[in-house]
């Protein structure tokens, strides 16, 4: 029975090793374990650009990139600095429990993402518009409706520092 | 016929000249899945080939442009069925160079790993074919290359759910009650991206807050549907099972993604258009008449 059972299973052989390799490498173009939406917090949050008016900056339409992926980018530092203090103190932090001081340096690595990735045009509006500022608002449900917290400041460069290479 | 005797898999019951229409479609799409341009000047997180290569050169003015080019003709031989482990090579570098670079910047995107994926589904199996290990005979060969497609696709949805599960186990369920703050999420995100009034008074906005609140106001109601779609992941190998499951797995998965877009924002375009070239296309196909009776491989 167990040699049948393989016999069936011989024609989709590409799509069984392609899932062991996927969940295998994980995230190694051009495989991936599709990370997104595998765990459901209480808390997410978003994030914003601003200039030194504290105006929003339309970002994707400025500088084609989206603050889908700009938050990705900013979420890496936060994971970085997770893993740092996880082996300094033996014990990794939630994201959520990072205080302002310690989100600042991917906030900034992020603002600076943002400037070196964006066309020379792009480039010269936002040094325009600096100081550049990333904003963070978290949300959370609490009873039957969405609450969004005050903005935090999680990176701010003025236009020497966006210029400057990390 | 016994359980046991009759085949559960096979590949989609095609002629020649249709299999050359779906493998035309999926040109089509890795031609439009391809950059004539990058602008990314550094890769400070490198994934794959980016761990070991400098990727950085694709986005100097040309290169990009340059292996566009170049893949027409790789396309052209591909849809024609002539040399096809050197196209989908080609392909398959086209397409994977710089997905590597864009997935290199710390920020992974999902969109194009599915294209990739079935370019080298089908390149593993015109190898395997080509060195002897299969004996397929070559007239068969092109069916098979279809049904290396789906099963691309359908190890893709296996291991979303596979993921999901594994972080989560079946508490996954449970916590899916939280999605709408990652509704509330996208809507803002949108909104920020480019500043223009239809992000939050557009019908797309409106129908969103809409969703979102009765999600909040019902988490049963929220935790069915997101199972629902996690039933459809976990269970895509269904699509395998001939002709008429793909095309039903495959318009459930199109409508599944439908509702993702509206409830998130979240577009997964490519996906869609590798469902509808792979899992209806072939159904589509082999109703017309004298294709049903194409014996099976």
């Amino acid at each position: 029975m167990i040699t049948s059972f393989l016999r069936q299973l011989a024609p989709i052989s590409v799509a069984i090793g392609l899932t062991i390799v996927c969940l295998a490498v994980k995230e190694n173009f051009p495989f991936t374990h599709y990370p997104m939406y595998s765990n459901f917090e209480d808390q997410t949050y978003y994030v914003w650009l601003a200039g030194g008016d504290d105006a929003p900056i339309p970002v994707e339409k400025l500088t084609y990139n989206r603050l889908g992926r700009i938050k990705k980018i900013y979420n890496s530092g936060l994971q970085e600095v997770r893993d740092e203090i996880g082996k300094a103190e033996g014990k990794k932090p939630r994201k959520r429990e990072l205080t302002l001081t310690q989100r600042r340096g991917p906030g900034d690595t992020t603002l600076r993402w943002i400037y070196q990735n964006s066309r020379p045009a792009a480039q010269q509006t936002l040094l325009d518009a600096a100081p550049l500022r990333l904003y963070q608002v978290d949300i959370r449900i609490e009873g039957n409706r969405v609450v969004e917290d005050p903005r935090k400041l999680v990176g701010e460069l003025s236009a020497e520092q966006l210029t400057l290479s990390p | 016929m016994k359980m046991w005797e009759k085949p559960w898999f096979s590949p989609p019951t095609l002629s020649p000249a249709n299999c050359a229409i779906v493998r035309l479609l999926f040109a089509i799409l890795v031609f439009l899945t391809i950059p004539t341009a990058m602008g990314l000047t550094g890769q400070p997180h490198p994934v794959g080939l980016a761990r070991v290569f400098d990727l950085t050169f694709l986005s100097q003015p040309g290169v990009m442009a340059t292996i566009k080019l170049l893949t027409i003709p790789a396309l052209i031989l591909y849809t024609l069925g002539f040399i096809p482990i050197v196209s989908l090579s080609w392909m398959l570098v086209a397409t994977v160079l710089p997905g590597t670079l864009d997935n290199s910047q710390g920020a992974t995107q999902h969109s194009l790993q599915v294209i990739s994926l079935i370019t080298l589904a089908q390149l593993i199996y015109y190898l395997a074919a080509k060195s002897g290990y299969l004996d397929h005979p070559k007239p068969l060969r092109s069916r098979w290359g279809v049904f290396m497609g789906q099963q691309a696709i359908v190890a893709a949805y296996t291991v979303t759910a596979l993921t999901k599960l594994g972080r989560s186990g079946f508490g996954w369920i449970a916590d899916s009650k939280n999605f709408p703050i990652q509704m509330t999420k996208n809507i803002r995100m949108q909104y920020y991206n480019t500043l223009e009034p239809e992000t939050v008074d557009g019908l797309w906005a409106k129908t969103s807050v809409w969703v979102q609140q009765i999600l909040v106001d019902s988490p049963n109601l929220c935790r069915l549907l997101m199972s629902g779609g996690l039933f459809l992941e976990l269970f895509a190998i269904l699509a395998l099972c001939g002709r008429r499951l793909a095309a039903v797995y495959g318009s459930l998965l199109i409508v599944f993604h439908v509702l993702v877009r509206t409830m998130t924002g979240l577009n997964f375009r490519y996906h869609i258009a590798a469902i509808f070239i792979f899992l209806i296309v072939p159904t589509i196909l082999s109703l017309r008449r004298g294709q049903g009776q194409v014996p099976r491989p």
